[in-house]
């Protein structure tokens, strides 16, 4: 089967806008002070926001052994039911 | 140059080992299923042999060293002025010890692009270091084990390898689009650039007939869905104690199967299959659960992309909204985080919402996601056996026997749960089996099941329509099924995050909340 000649059109085309958005559009908006903003604040943070799984974030590790620490902490607080105990006595 | 036109929408992600009514019987080794089973075996396996024996020589000293670290933990005096800071102290040397037990030399052969601004060429580089060799590498590897796996299906590998590299620079180029940084920092993950150059080709000048040699969404999932399995462990469901298991694994099956019925009985959706992987993508954890879930009910390909679609425009929102919601209702870090990670579909975006509330938000509503991530192994097996018994009927309307059943059930989820019962085992296995663990999944099978998504991502678009998107959108179902699924979870996660955090463990919050 021959490809018509705007199909090949319509693909550059397509590929043309791609380019357009990722090479001029895109980078001009990382400047917006608040879209920096969040950006900088992810990086500082370790914060890798396109992690499909757990698995995939860099920090993932270091939160859980942060948490397992205070679930196991020596205090045994994280399990005590009773709200009372807790307030004022740390 | 010749050209397909894009597959029809009914062709499904699972086809292979069920539909044998029109396909002579096979060996069992040239069953893809089994295929995909043997290479995520064959991975893990080689994986497992090259972290043992680049153990570090010194390994028993470090367990030694891990021992006394858990052990001074333990002892530590609550009621001490140094109490935090020394807790702190001990969870950075665990850290520092458990990566010096888990060396992964094949890690460094396994890459992807990075992040970039505004030249796309910077994000082939990390660290100062070029990474064309790791992707060389990546290539290769890739390349070598699926044309194995083609030729084992009988099929032409040479045809396989030519297409592939057509396949591996469309896959690439998802990756690099995905890594300019407003791309990345908003959340838009490389499955949606993957699905959508491959469309772009599909739907322009059509898939050439050499590229479609490569196509093989099913081969690609199933394998990347087996070594998933490594990263589903069992052993983290207790992370958050029993706050939360309740928010992430007693929410979450309520609001899937009140969502799936929602969709049957009050929407209407024509198509249960695209139901059910918009209910569990929006219920579990986005991506990886569509995709687990596609692949057990043998949803069409472009249903599990537009259901993807839906799961990533919504994480934008939901990055940005929660966050302010957290803050200006004051519910506070703790119960914040557990309502955005039971609730905000991937691990990176309820990160990211966290960190705008805070670190212990972050750290919370991270925990909670990786618990509600643990919940895929048990759905997608829930939903194969469901699939297989209740909604194939046989041709005479009969419920199918046991044999059928067998017989139609998508085997490579047995794999998927075997990984993850054995690599969950072996973490189980003290100290040296969680690095031995850590090592087969960081340095490899976390890398490798990214590529197989990508590539399947990729092969989607180039077998889609966007005729068929049309259709599937038509009425705006799938998107009312999403909204009201998601209000759903959103008031009953909340529900549960208050009554744990507040009413029924309040000193946990206390405890998290301490520095």
């Amino acid at each position: 089967m021959k490809i018509r000649i705007e199909k090949v059109i319509h693909l550059f085309l397509a590929l043309f806008m791609i380019a357009l958005v990722w090479l001029t559009v895109l980078p001009r908006l990382s400047d917006i002070p608040s879209v920096r903003d969040r950006i900088d604040g992810n990086r500082n943070a370790g914060v890798n926001p396109t992690a499909v799984f757990y698995t995939d974030h860099p920090g993932m590790a270091d939160f859980e052994r942060s948490i397992q620490s205070r679930v196991e902490a020596p205090t045994g607080w994280f399990w005590k039911p009773s709200y009372g105990s807790a307030i004022g006595s740390r | 140059m010749t050209s397909i036109e894009p597959a029809p929408a009914d062709q499904p992600i699972e086809q292979s080992s069920t539909s044998s009514n029109e396909i002579p019987p096979r060996p069992w080794y040239r069953i893809e299923d089994f295929l995909a089973m043997g290479l995520g075996a064959l991975i893990i396996i080689v994986a497992a042999v090259i972290s043992m024996v680049n153990r570090p020589a010194n390994m028993s000293e470090l367990v030694q060293d891990h021992q006394t670290v858990k052990s001074q933990m333990k002892k530590l005096n609550p009621d001490s002025d140094s109490f935090a800071a020394d807790r702190k102290q001990s969870v950075k040397q665990l850290s520092s010890l458990e990566s010096s037990m888990s060396p992964m030399p094949l890690k460094s052969w396994l890459a992807r692009p990075g992040e970039w601004k505004s030249d796309p060429f910077t994000a082939f580089r990390k660290s100062d270091k070029s990474i064309l060799p790791a992707l060389a590498g990546t290539f290769v590897v890739l390349l070598i084990l699926f044309s194995i796996g083609v030729a084992m299906q009988g099929q032409s590998a040479i045809r396989f390898g030519i297409g592939f590299v057509g396949l591996f620079g469309l896959s690439l180029l998802s990756y690099v689009l995905a890594g300019q940084e407003v791309i990345k920092h908003y959340n838009l993950e490389y499955a949606l650039w993957a699905v959508l150059l491959g469309l772009v080709i599909s739907n322009t000048v059509g898939t050439p007939k050499w590229l479609s040699a490569a196509t093989r969404t099913e081969f690609f999932i199933k394998t990347g869905l087996v070594l998933l399995g490594a990263e589903v462990l069992f052993n983290k469901l207790l992370a958050l104690g029993l706050p939360g298991i309740f928010v992430a694994w007693v929410v979450t099956p309520i609001v899937l199967v009140s969502t799936y019925m929602f969709g049957q009985y009050v929407l209407k959706i024509p198509s249960k299959s695209l139901n059910l992987v918009i209910s569990a993508d929006m219920s579990v954890c986005g991506v990886s659960a569509a995709v687990a879930t596609a692949a057990a009910c043998r949803a069409k390909k472009e249903e599990l992309s537009l259901a993807i679609g839906l799961s990533l425009i919504f994480t934008v929102i939901m990055m940005v909204v929660q966050p302010f919601i957290v803050r200006a209702s004051g519910m506070g870090e703790v119960i914040g985080g557990a309502w955005m990670g039971g609730t905000i579909d991937s691990t990176g975006a309820v990160a990211a919402a966290g960190e705008l509330v805070g670190s212990t938000a972050k750290e919370v509503a991270a925990t909670i996601k990786m618990i509600q991530n643990i919940l895929i192994g048990v759905v997608a097996f829930s939903v194969a056996v469901y699939w297989t018994t209740f909604v194939e009927p046989r041709a005479d309307g009969q419920r199918p026997s046991v044999y059928e059943i067998w017989r139609r059930f998508p085997k490579f989820t047995l794999g998927f749960l075997g990984v993850s019962l054995a690599l969950s085992y072996l973490q189980s296995q003290g100290i040296e089996g969680k690095s031995l663990v850590s090592s087969i999944v960081d340095g490899t099978t976390k890398s490798v099941r990214e590529w197989l998504f990508c590539l399947a991502f990729v092969s989607i678009g180039l077998e889609s329509n966007f005729r068929e998107y049309r259709a599937m959108l038509a009425q705006g179902k799938p998107l009312i099924l999403y909204v009201c699924g998601q209000t759903l979870n959103l008031i009953l996660s909340f529900l549960m995050a208050w009554l744990m955090f507040a009413k029924v463990f309040p000193n946990a919050t206390t405890e998290l909340l301490s520095k």
